[in-house]
C-alpha cells in the first residue's frame, strides 16, 4: 500500500531504533510497519519469540531483551548466586541472537540490596567474564545498561557512568559494553555530552527520553536532544540510538517527530 | 515570545565607539525586544557593538531590551564608576543583578577550615559588600565558601561554612541583602557543589539573607536533572545563572533545552534575575549578534 514516497527520507548519520514496550499497545507487526516508514531500522527489546515478525519485516533488534524470571533489572549479576543462572541463560541465547542475524543482547546489574559498589563490579565481573567466550565467537555484544536509580529503579546498582566503565575495564573485552541511556544519566548525573565524549570507546548503544517525566525528548523537556546526536556522531558511532520515551501524545506520531529531531 | 519595540539605530546611542567598531557601517536596526524575564548580560559581552565604554555598553543592553545587568567585579571599582553605573541603570530602570562578595579566600581552603583568619576576612568582605550594594543598588550578592579541608570531616567543614555564613546573614539581613549561595563545577576542590547540599545550609543558616544561586550551567555539570533539582530546591533558589553546557556558551550551543527551563521558571512565577554569566560561541560583532538571537529564540517560551 506505500509507494516509496511514503518514506522518510533521512540523512543516515544516526541509525534509528525504537524500543518495543513504549508502543505496547500496537501489535509489533503494525509498528515494524509504522517504523520503517519513518526510516527507523531496529526495533530495540524484543525477545527471539518476537523475531520472525522482525524478520518479516527485514528489521534489526539493536538490543535483544532475553531474560525470564527471576531475572531482570532488579536480580541480575551483582550476586555470585545469580551466576550459575544467568550463564545458562546467555549461553543458550547468545548463539540464537547471532543466527537471527543480531549483534547485541542486554544485561544488568541487579540491585545493590547494600552491597558495595566495588564489591558489585567485582562479582558482575566475575559472572560475566565465562560468557565473553562465546560472545565473542559469535561476534555479539553483552551490553550493560545504565539507569537511574532515583526515579524508574531505586537501588540499582549500574546507576553511574563510572560503575559501567570501572565494569568493562575490569571485564577488559572489546564485547562487553555499555548503553548509555541519555534520560536515565540526565536524571543521575547530567553532563552529557561530556560523558559521551570521554567514554565512548565503552558505548554500543544509546537510548533516550525526555527529562523529566520520561515522555516525548521534544522542547517539552529540559535536554536539547539534537547537539546531544551530533556529540555521537561526532565520536564515530556507528550503533544504534533507540527511541524510549512514554508518548504522552499520538504515540507514532509523536515517535516521527523524535526520529526527525534527533536525524541531524 | 518577542514583542517588537522601539527600533534604534547605533547613531542614537551617541556612542562613537559603536561606529568605530563597524567602520564605515552604521549599526543596522536593532530591535528592543521585550524579554518575558529578566535576563542580565554582563560588562564586555557587546564590547564590538556598544564599544568598550561601561554607560555606553549599559545602554546598549537597555536598547536590546535587556532589563537587568550583573557585574562580578563590582566590589573591585573604584566607588565614582560604581556610582556611575548604579545612575545610568536607574535611569535606565535597570535591575542591578550579583557582584561577587570576595575577599580573596574563595578559590582556596578557606571557610571550610573554621579558622578565626577565614571567618574574620569574610565578615570584613561582607561589611564591605554592604556599602558597595548600597551604591550601586544592588540586592543579591554571590557568595563562594572556597575549598574542601580535606583534613576534617566534611560534617565538621559544612558546620564551619554555616557559622560563617549566619554571621554573614546577621550583617546582611538589616539591610535587606541576600547573600546567594553559588555551587560551583569548576574544580573538585570547590566545596558547595550540588543543590540539595546548598538548600541544606541554607536551611541551616536559617535567614532571608541566605539564598542559592542556581548556576544552570554548573548545576548540569555537577548533578543534571535540572527542573527535579530546581523545584525541590526552590524556596530557597533567589537568582538564576545561565550557559548551556559544554562551553558555557550562550543558550541553543550546547545540550540544554534552554526554551524549556525558562518557561519552567517563569511559570514558577520568578522574576528575579538571571544572570548571563557565560561566554559568547562566536567572535566579534557577528558573535554578540547571535547571543542576541540566541536569547530571543529560548525566550519565545510562551
Amino acid at each position: 500500500m506505500s509507494s516509496k514516497d511514503d518514506f522518510l527520507s533521512l540523512k543516515g548519520r544516526i541509525n534509528h531504533s525504537v524500543c518495543r514496550w513504549c508502543y505496547d499497545q500496537i501489535p509489533l507487526d503494525q509498528l515494524c510497519t509504522a517504523a520503517k516508514k519513518m526510516g527507523i531500522k531496529s526495533i530495540d527489546l524484543v525477545e527471539p519469540k518476537d523475531f520472525e515478525v522482525l524478520h518479516k519485516h527485514h528489521m534489526d533488534c539493536g538490543m535483544v531483551y532475553g531474560l525470564s524470571n527471576p531475572y531482570g533489572i532488579e536480580k541480575c549479576f551483582n550476586r555470585e548466586s545469580h551466576h550459575k543462572d544467568l550463564i545458562d541463560i546467555y549461553e543458550e541465547l547468545i548463539p540464537i541472537v547471532a543466527n537471527a542475524g543480531f549483534r547485541q543482547v542486554i544485561c544488568f546489574s541487579g540491585n545493590s540490596g547494600g552491597q558495595p559498589d566495588r564489591e558489585g563490579v567485582d562479582i558482575c565481573a566475575a559472572g560475566i567474564r565465562p560468557i565473553m567466550k562465546t560472545a565473542e565467537k559469535h561476534s555479539v555484544n553483552l551490553v550493560i545498561e545504565l539507569l537511574n536509580s532515583k526515579v524508574d529503579h531505586p537501588d540499582y546498582q549500574c546507576d553511574h557512568t563510572d560503575w559501567a566503565v570501572s565494569l568493562c575495564k575490569k571485564i577488559n573485552h572489546p564485547n562487553f559494553k555499555i548503553l548509555y541511556d541519555i534520560y536515565h544519566m540526565q536524571i543521575m548525573e547530567g553532563d552529557i555530552i561530556t560523558t559521551i565524549k570521554y567514554n565512548y570507546h565503552y558505548i554500543s548503544h544509546y537510548h533516550t527520553g525526555g527529562v523529566p517525566g520520561r515522555n516525548e525528548i521534544d522542547e517539552t523537556q529540559e535536554l536539547y536532544y539534537p547537539a546531544i546526536m551530533k556529540a555521537i556522531v561526532d565520536t564515530g558511532f556507528n550503533g544504534f540510538v533507540a527511541q524510549e520515551f512514554i508518548p504522552k501524545n499520538n504515540p507514532l506520531e509523536s515517535l516521527q517527530k523524535a526520529i526527525l529531531l534527533c536525524d541531524i | 515570545m518577542v514583542a517588537a519595540g522601539s527600533a534604534v539605530t547605533a547613531s542614537s546611542f551617541g556612542a562613537p565607539a559603536v561606529i568605530s567598531a563597524l567602520p564605515g557601517k552604521k549599526y543596522k536596526l536593532i530591535e528592543k525586544n521585550n524579554f518575558n524575564l529578566h535576563y542580565a548580560p554582563h560588562f564586555g559581552m557587546f564590547e564590538n557593538l556598544a564599544g568598550k565604554d561601561l554607560i555606553d555598553q549599559i545602554k546598549f543592553m537597555a536598547d536590546v531590551g535587556f532589563t537587568a545587568m550583573e557585574d562580578n567585579g563590582m566590589m573591585r571599582r573604584p566607588v565614582d564608576v560604581q556610582e556611575k553605573i548604579a545612575n545610568e541603570m536607574s535611569r535606565l530602570n535597570m535591575k542591578m543583578g550579583v557582584f561577587v562578595v570576595d575577599g580573596g579566600d574563595n578559590w582556596k581552603v578557606s571557610l571550610t577550615t573554621g579558622k578565626q583568619e577565614f571567618k574574620e576576612t569574610f565578615i570584613n568582605t561582607c561589611l564591605k559588600a554592604v556599602q558597595v550594594a548600597g551604591r550601586c543598588n544592588a540586592t543579591w550578592m554571590t557568595v563562594v565558601p572556597g575549598y574542601f579541608d580535606r583534613t576534617k570531616d566534611l560534617s565538621y567543614q559544612t558546620s564551619n561554612v554555616i557559622t560563617a555564613l549566619r554571621a554573614g546573614a546577621d550583617i546582611f539581613e538589616p539591610h535587606n541583602l541576600v547573600m546567594v549561595l553559588e555551587p560551583l563545577s569548576d574544580n573538585p576542590d570547590l566545596f558547595l557543589r550540588y543543590s540539595a547540599q546548598s538548600f541544606m545550609i541554607c536551611k541551616a543558616v536559617n535567614s532571608p539573607s541566605c539564598k542559592i544561586l542556581f548556576d544552570i550551567y554548573h548545576m548540569q555539570r555537577n548533578e543534571g536533572d535540572l527542573i527535579k533539582n530546581m523545584e525541590s530546591s526552590w524556596n530557597e533558589i533567589a537568582y538564576i545563572q545561565i550557559g548551556d553546557n559544554p562551553g558555557r556558551k550562550e543558550p541553543t550551543t550546547g545540550e540544554i533545552n534552554y526554551g524549556n527551563v525558562f518557561k519552567y521558571i517563569y511559570d514558577k512565577g520568578f522574576r528575579g534575575i538571571l544572570g548571563m554569566e557565560h561566554g559568547l560561541s562566536k567572535s566579534g560583532a557577528e558573535g554578540e549578534q547571535a547571543l542576541i538571537d540566541a536569547y530571543k529564540k529560548v525566550d519565545a517560551f510562551i
